[in-house]
């Protein structure tokens, strides 16, 4: 047989898979070609590289997340959603401006004065590769939570800061029609926006954190109070969402430093399920 | 119990019938594994975030495609192979550069280690030696063997997954990693010292 030939042989000598039959005849050839010895030996020596290969420590980039969440934000292929009627001279609070087809929110500078709620600068509207009707969603785009509502049929959408209760938005959509905002807090304390839709069971809450530092990772209340730790502790979005909410008290002790782990292991007990969106949301649920 | 924990079958199902958090479930559950196998192919952080997007666009498009024939993960692997494989292909199209190329920053730093060791390498600057070594000598395989060899040795695949996740017959594929090891052999062998005791 050529050493071409036998060649074919080295994995399965190797991995000891071979016919014992070929084994012995190759062994008996390593005694006179040592040529083909030596392509063995280095072959071995190849293989033991590559067994080292897993070793490798490879980070993962923390922009992953929202690369992708991007990249399916623009898919080519997503369906069109249909805008409703632009928004003009909305004048809600201290401030207003225009926006085209989305709104752009903002809970800011609480602590120089009471919330305000102002339209900013138009952007793209959200699109979700599936198009979902009558649910409340939120995800990250551009690296800011973005609230998007699409109705079956006409509904009034409502946010509220949650804090204080004062309305931020009220719109009032029909059929088909998409409502869409951009959820910002440029305050220093975390803030929360409460989201309803008339008609709809789910009530929605949007914890955006704020500038300020780390609370104390121990301690007890009820879920919005648990979920803005978890926003300013993890600097995450979390959405909560639930249909019908009886007062659970809490008590926490953060240790994990996975955010997802922190969550369900308050959680869970209580009847909650936490998950992560792709884009780093954190999201939350009751489960009765 | 929370969707993360569901099995594959779950959330692809649910996926399938246009529910987005499964899609995000399978996203994030997988989303590390892509980019370690991505960055495996491309030695480049950019590079491998690029492919992994893609790798998850193509999911999104073609998830009620996904028959279920094979594990979620096994069809994965193809997905982030063919991204690789078509944006290897854009890129030669685009301009030629040498294979060597690829290997960016990380390799100038290991091989400035090398140097400090001079004469006198302990095992460290030796591992790294043969790393790079074993890197360039991958990065002047055929771009299907590559992900071959990564696959089995680096992402721990079996020949059947293999065989399943780039749809050959498994004899091709135990014929084509044995072909591609024996010509790895040969380019480490142009640097005799890596095969001396």
């Amino acid at each position: 047989m050529s050493q071409e030939r036998l060649q074919e042989h080295f994995s399965d000598l190797y991995e000891g898979t071979i016919d014992p039959g070929l084994a012995q005849q190759i062994q008996a050839r390593f005694e006179t070609d040592f040529d083909l010895k030596d392509d063995y030996d280095q072959f071995v020596t190849t293989m033991f590289m590559l067994g080292k290969m897993p070793e490798e420590q490879i980070e993962i980039p923390s922009k992953l997340s929202s690369v992708i969440a991007d990249r399916l934000a623009a898919n080519p292929k997503k369906q069109s959603l249909s805008l409703g009627a632009f928004w003009r001279n909305i004048a809600l609070g201290t401030l207003a401006c225009v926006a085209i087809g989305s709104a752009f929110f903002a809970i800011k500078n609480r602590t120089a004065g009471p919330t305000e709620a102002h339209f900013g600068p138009s952007m793209p509207a959200p699109e979700a590769p599936h198009k979902v009707l009558d649910t409340i969603e939120v995800k990250m785009v551009k690296n800011e939570a973005t609230l998007t509502y699409e109705s079956s049929g006409p509904k009034t959408v409502t946010v509220v800061n949650f804090d204080d209760q004062k309305l931020l938005k009220k719109k009032d959509v029909s059929a088909n029609e998409q409502f869409s905002a951009t959820l910002a807090n440029t305050n220093e304390l975390t803030a929360v926006f409460q989201i309803e839709a008339t008609g709809e069971n789910a009530k929605h809450f949007v914890v955006v954190p704020g500038s300020s530092p780390e609370n104390e990772a121990a301690g007890k209340g009820d879920l919005i109070t648990f979920a803005k730790l978890l926003a300013v502790k993890f600097h995450k979005v979390v959405h909560i969402e639930f249909a019908t909410e009886s007062k659970r008290d809490l008590q926490w002790d953060i240790t994990a430093t996975d955010p997802q782990v922190a969550a369900t292991t308050v959680l869970s007990a209580a009847n909650y399920t936490v998950t992560t969106s792709a884009d780093g949301i954190l999201n939350i649920q009751a489960t009765k | 119990m929370s969707e993360y924990f569901q099995n594959d079958n779950i959330l692809v199902e649910k996926a399938q019938n246009g529910d987005q958090n499964a899609l995000n479930e399978l996203i994030r559950k997988y989303q590390d594994r892509a980019y370690i196998y991505a960055y495996r192919l491309t030695r480049n952080q950019e590079d491998a975030c690029d492919v992994v997007a893609d790798t998850f666009l193509r999911v999104n498009n073609a998830i009620k495609n996904f028959k279920g024939n094979s594990a979620f993960s096994t069809w994965l692997y193809r997905i982030v192979t063919n991204c690789y494989l078509d944006r290897r292909k854009r890129d030669r199209s685009r301009t030629t550069v040498s294979l060597d190329a690829n290997l960016t920053v990380d390799h100038e730093e290991v091989t400035r280690e090398i140097e400090d060791t001079g004469d006198t390498p302990d095992k460290t600057a030796e591992r790294n030696q043969r790393e790079v070594m074993l890197q360039k000598a991958l990065n002047k395989l055929p771009e299907f063997q590559k992900a071959m060899i990564i696959m089995f040795h680096a992402e721990q695949q079996t020949y059947e997954e293999i065989a399943e996740a780039l749809d050959l017959p498994l004899g091709t594929v135990k014929s084509r990693l044995n072909r591609a090891r024996i010509s790895l052999r040969e380019l480490l062998a142009e640097n005799e010292e890596l095969f001396t005791v």
